[in-house]
């Protein structure tokens, strides 16, 4: 019978995988360790990412190597504002079997382990929706027939924050189903000069199979038993409720805050993050380190809020510096340590 | 025995020593915290309970004072104590505080649930509060200083109210004058008494009232009542003797009217004496009575002079307390009168040339104003101008206003023209842009017909 936490034995085994994979993607992406953890952080969470910047920063190439290191099966599609729901999903195709003319599904490129969903945003919110079901439930449903998707299933999209124009915002519905929000900075000078080095225009890095699917799955098996205190949930759980209008001084000009599959996310990021640090427990660290990319597109900030330059990153900010860990006052006669 | 459990039971009781150690730490800042406000409250009372006693003659020293302060101080700790209580937090809550303080990443928690090793001890182990030193010590030292300002504090002590060492001086004038009647046998004794009553029921007030508006004005119409009876009864004395010396002394002199008159005088006069508040003595007044006026023949020269020099002295001694400082008036003399009846006897019964002056009651001069130059002056004449600013209450018919105006008459010249020829361009469109468009209007009309 398998224990309801993961043992010493299990963490220390899904160690050696996620180091190589780090290793792996950062000689895909230099100098960008800290997406690159996020990125893996993501998977092996089981959350979908929603990757944001210029183009040229390496998004799709990090995809790429992502689903070469897994040795998963990955489909890319270019969404333009043309792209129809059956062009994700699959169409069924009237066909002759058996001298009978029926209607046979054809799957889509959702049909697959990895789906790079480039330029998500440009695709209309028809197009975006019918990745609805798919993102949250793992299958599709066409023409009354649901078809399930293969295990693991993730969507990496990118969105590109410029060129705005005949571009349609994801819908709250559809973001909120993303774990993360990951923002991909412009690289260093340094980083710069060994990309130039290291890389050729046009050649693809080669990228080798560290991960069978199966240790994979595995891996993420285990980060679902890691231990989550109950003072670290509760602590998701008043992180996330304060960023709701009127439950947090940070939460002004908060037009709506994040959901319960917010604090769900948060919870199942923490645990994969101490899983990746070694750790037999998810902790307030863990959490404080990733509400920013699990919450930031989850808040949604008032006209007068984003007029005043908020922005949803600084809200979260705020909320983590006004949220105790513990929800305990501190008697008058003591004082934090400076 | 296996090192590393025992490494680990180690580590336990290590870890939950020290959060026992932050549990009663942040529990005793708790107690405090509560405690604290109660007793500066207390300070502040025991300081006025202590200041009070003290000022109202008790003596109280430490060694009186200290068992108390040490009973409050503990009942104080005890209630903050109770009252701290529903915030005092346990050693799990106080090993969560420990591990976010020394970034454990919760392994405390962990390891305590059995999920996980125990952490090595840290070098230092630092919970991360601080006591804040001036919040603990400043109600206490606020406490101490109260209670001993309040014992060594020197303090005027409160003495007896004391009454006015002076009464108002009416009393003692009303004193001396029934004094004086009674010293006279003008009142007797009860009649004395009885206004001494009155007097003593002022004296009786609190000694803090006799100054008071209320008392000042009760004596001051009690003497002025006394004041009036003596007055009363020096007149009626007078008028009595002065009625009885007339009618032996002068009577074939006097006129029938005259002695009549004297006969009403004397009669009235004893009647008020019977009558006067004031009673008179009751010697005197048999004395008095006796008389008969029409009769006093039957009087020998010395007994008339007696009765008459001892009606005078009274009358005098009574006259004579009339003329004390913060008396009523004057007295009336009454050799004045009986000139004047003797007098009107010659003028009215003689030959009679002339009208007399009247009556006795009637003194000479005119009617006032009857001769005065001074005439009455109602105003009738005068016209005021009456404006009414308020049009609110305006009557129907008011006139509100009036100003000069013309009519507006168009004096342009108006008469028979030609056909096709214009006099008068007219300045309507004119006026119209020049006084109803705004200046950016304005503008650009004048641009777009330049």
């Amino acid at each position: 019978m398998t224990d309801a936490y993961a043992s010493d034995s299990e963490i220390q085994s899904a160690s050696l995988p996620v180091d190589a994979l780090r290793r792996a993607l950062n000689e895909v992406l230099f100098g960008q360790s800290e997406l690159i953890e996020l990125m893996l952080c993501g998977v092996i969470a089981r959350g979908h990412v929603l990757l944001e910047g210029l183009p040229g920063l390496g998004k799709t190439e990090l995809v790429k190597g992502l689903s070469k290191a897994l040795n998963l099966t990955t489909r890319r599609v270019q969404f333009t504002p043309d792209l129809l729901p059956g062009d994700i999903t699959g169409n069924p195709v009237l066909q002759e079997v058996d001298g009978k003319r029926e209607f046979v599904f054809q799957p889509g490129p959702v049909f697959t382990n990895l789906l790079l969903a480039d330029e998500i945003n440009r695709a209309s919110p028809k197009t975006q929706s019918a990745l609805l079901e798919a993102m949250q439930e793992r299958r599709v449903t066409v023409l009354g027939q649901t078809h399930v998707l293969p295990d693991p299933f993730f969507v990496l999209a990118t969105q590109n924050p410029i060129e705005l124009e005949g571009t349609y915002p994801l819908p709250e519905a559809q973001v909120d189903r993303f774990l993360f929000k990951l923002e991909v900075l412009r690289n260093s000078a340094a980083t710069l000069a060994k990309i130039v080095t290291q890389r050729e225009l046009g050649v693809e890095p080669q990228v080798a199979s560290v991960v069978t699917r199966e240790a994979f799955a595995q891996i993420q098996a285990t980060a679902r038993r890691i231990f989550l205190p109950e003072i670290v949930a509760d602590y998701i759980a008043r992180i996330v409720d304060a960023t709701h209008p009127g439950q947090s001084q940070a939460s002004q000009g908060v037009r709506f805050g994040a959901s319960p599959r917010a604090a769900l996310s948060l919870a199942a990021a923490s645990k994969a993050r101490a899983l990746m640090n070694g750790r037999p427990n998810a902790s307030f660290e863990d959490v404080q380190a990733l509400a920013l990319p699990v919450l930031n597109h989850r808040v949604l900030l008032d006209y007068t809020a984003r007029m005043d330059g908020k922005t949803s990153v600084g809200v979260v900010r705020a909320i983590l510096a006004e949220v105790p860990v513990q929800n305990l006052a501190t008697p008058r006669t003591l004082k934090e340590a400076a | 025995m296996n090192p590393g459990m025992t490494d680990q039971a180690q580590l336990s009781t290590a870890w939950l020593r020290q959060a026992c150690h932050t549990r009663r730490k942040v529990n005793v800042g708790w107690w405090l915290a509560r405690a604290m406000p109660l007793l500066v409250v207390a300070g502040v009372l025991g300081f006025a309970v202590i200041f009070v006693l003290r000022s109202r003659g008790m003596e109280l020293g430490w060694s009186q004072v200290w068992p108390w302060v040490a009973s409050v101080f503990a009942a104080l700790m005890l209630t903050g104590w109770l009252l701290a209580r529903r915030q005092f937090i346990s050693s799990s809550q106080a090993l969560v505080r420990l591990e976010s303080e020394l970034q454990l990443h919760n392994a405390l928690t962990t390891a305590a649930a059995s999920r996980g090793v125990w952490p090595a001890l840290v070098a230092k182990v630092d919970d991360g509060w601080r006591w804040r030193w001036r919040a603990v010590g400043g109600p206490v030292i606020s406490f101490a200083a109260s209670l001993a300002l309040a014992v060594w504090l020197p303090v005027a002590q409160d003495v007896e109210a004391k009454g006015p060492t002076v009464e108002p001086q009416a009393w003692a004038q009303m004193e001396d004058w029934l004094e004086k009647l009674k010293e006279d046998k003008i009142v007797t004794e009860e009649e004395k008494e009885e206004q001494l009553a009155k007097i003593a029921e002022l004296r009786n007030q609190p000694p803090e009232k006799w100054f008071s508006h209320e008392s000042l004005n009760a004596g001051d119409t009690l003497k002025e009542q006394l004041q009036r009876d003596i007055k009363q009864m020096a007149q009626n004395l007078s008028t009595a003797e002065r009625s009885l010396n007339a009618l032996k002394n002068y009577a074939d002199q006097l006129s029938v009217e005259a002695k009549e008159q004297l006969l009403k005088d004397f009669d009235q006069a004893l009647a008020d004496m019977k009558s006067s508040a004031l009673e008179l003595d009751p010697e005197l007044l048999k004395s008095i009575a006796a008389l008969d006026p029409k009769n006093l023949k039957g009087l020998t020269q010395e007994q008339m002079k007696q009765l008459s020099e001892s009606m005078k002295k009274k009358a005098g001694s009574c006259n004579g307390m009339c003329k004390n400082p913060g008396f009523l008036g004057d007295g009336e003399g009454e050799d004045d009168e009986l000139a004047d009846l003797l007098k009107k006897n010659g003028q009215g019964q003689g030959d009679g040339e002339g009208p007399g002056n009247g009556g006795i009651t009637r003194g000479p001069g005119t009617a006032p104003l009857t001769l005065s130059d001074e005439e009455n002056n109602f105003g009738t004449n005068k016209n005021e101008a009456v404006s009414n600013t308020d049009l609110s209450r305006a009557q129907v018919g008011d006139m509100l206003a009036l100003q000069n105006g013309r009519h507006g008459v168009d004096k342009s010249a108006k008469g028979p023209q030609a056909a096709g020829v214009v006099q008068d361009a007219g300045q309507g469109g004119e006026q119209v842009w020049r006084e109803s468009l705004t200046p950016e209007e304005k503008a650009v009309l004048k641009r777009v017909f330049r």
